[in-house]
């Protein structure tokens, strides 16, 4: 049973708030109790907000508009390889190609700036396979961010803070399937968006995998 | 019912089936483009009111709607069957939308319709409403002052009162990202309002 302030934010947040994320919200944004019934009662208004009804005529300015167009291209593959076959065409697309090429060659070396799993084959010291995993978070709002998975029994480890907001660590993992999760500021549990999968831990939180 | 029609007014006539639409869609792709007008009157008017709720303003929702039309008529070709077309459409405004919060948050402003605030009869439903309209005209221009992903996060979960698990399909992201970003924008905009009264109060 929630006491009633806890009551309050979750009626106006929503059921889809877990008893537990309602109790973090309270801690991490106390202020946001006070007011938010009345940012909330603004949305409502802006809502009701009653419109003017679209022109009678827009039928028909769509229409016209449209007509004016060219026929929308198919996918054909007739008309994919006329498309880079045309000369002019073919230079401006080669041209994206290398400009492609090279914005994912500097994405790679410059990956440790980038979010997203990162993952390569390592050998272990008796030549077993091993994967050198980088794990990494956006996240332009908070201070710190750590890492908890089965591979550090789920004893959070800092991840380094990067620039444009991105914390990453690298471990090296043996052949597997790993659960984990990021926790933002000691207080806010975020699953990896560049996770294989996302699965329920049955304790009503939700956990990010990855399978070596 | 997919998303986008459990959003905002539904049209004034019952919405056509599937079936009905990807015909009409396999007609417009083999060059009847006129069946496109068939399209425009069945969802024109669920559009036009995600756009106003968004941007609050008429003329401006309504050639953002036009802008939806040209651009699903011109990418006719990449809508997948095994998709609902009211939820692409949905995609195509969104995308549309992004782009104005976008120019917004760089200073690119478009001016509120300018009867907004003005009414000559003076009994106190007037008062309460035009209260309200001040209070909607300081929450829109604070959105202005959010980051654009904040902006998107709020106008889907409390303009067009999607659920988090709706936003979170419609957007690719992960429901606790969307979670988060809801609650840092509402954050991000008590903040924002605190100051500009403080900035008033003090004025």
């Amino acid at each position: 049973m929630l006491e009633p302030s806890l009551e309050k934010l979750r009626e106006l947040l929503g059921d889809e708030f877990s008893e537990e994320e309602i109790r973090k919200i309270l801690q991490t944004h106390p202020g946001l109790n006070q007011d938010l019934p009345a940012l909330l009662l603004a949305f409502k208004s802006a809502v009701g907000q009653s419109e003017v009804p679209l022109g009678g005529d827009f039928n028909r300015r769509v229409m016209a508009k449209l007509q004016s167009l060219p026929v929308p291209a198919t996918r054909s593959l007739k008309s994919i390889w006329s498309f880079f076959t045309m000369p002019r065409l073919a230079i401006a697309s080669g041209l994206a190609a290398s400009l492609l090429l090279g914005l994912w060659w500097v994405g790679r070396r410059g990956g440790d700036l980038a979010p997203g799993l990162n993952i390569q084959t390592a050998q272990g010291p008796g030549g077993e396979t091993l994967y050198r995993v980088r794990f990494a978070l956006k996240d332009e709002q908070a201070k710190q961010v750590s890492l908890s998975g089965d591979f550090n029994a789920w004893n959070g480890q800092e991840l380094k803070s990067g620039k444009d907001g991105v914390f990453s660590a690298e471990l090296e993992l043996k052949p597997g399937s790993y659960a984990y999760s990021f926790l933002v500021d000691g207080k806010l549990w975020v699953v990896d968006p560049s996770a294989d999968k996302i699965v329920e831990d049955g304790f009503g939180n939700r956990n990010s995998v990855v399978n070596l | 019912m997919g998303v986008f029609l459990k959003v905002g007014p539904l049209p004034e006539s019952p919405s056509p089936n599937e079936v009905l639409i990807l015909s009409w869609l396999n007609r417009v792709r083999s060059g009847e483009v006129e069946v496109f007008a068939h399209l425009v009157e069945a969802y024109k008017n669920p559009i036009y009111s995600q756009f106003f709720r968004w941007v609050g303003k008429s003329e401006l929702a309504e050639e953002m709607t036009q802008d939806v039309f040209l651009k699903a008529y011109q990418k006719i070709h990449s809508f997948r069957e095994d998709s609902k077309f009211s939820t692409w459409l949905f995609q195509i405004a969104l995308n549309r939308a992004r782009d104005f919060w976008r120019q917004q948050k760089k200073g690119i402003s478009v001016p509120l319709d300018p009867n907004f605030l003005t009414s000559k009869e003076s009994d106190s439903d007037v008062e309460t409403q035009n209260e309200d309209k001040r209070e909607i005209v300081r929450l829109r221009s604070a959105l202005e002052h959010l980051k654009p992903k904040y902006r998107e996060a709020l106008s889907l979960r409390f303009l067009s009162e999607l659920s988090f698990q709706e936003i979170a399909d419609q957007t690719g992201e992960g429901l606790s990202n969307i979670k988060m970003r809801v609650l840092r924008g509402l954050e991000a905009l008590r903040k924002i309002i605190d100051q500009s009264s403080k900035e008033r109060s003090d004025a």
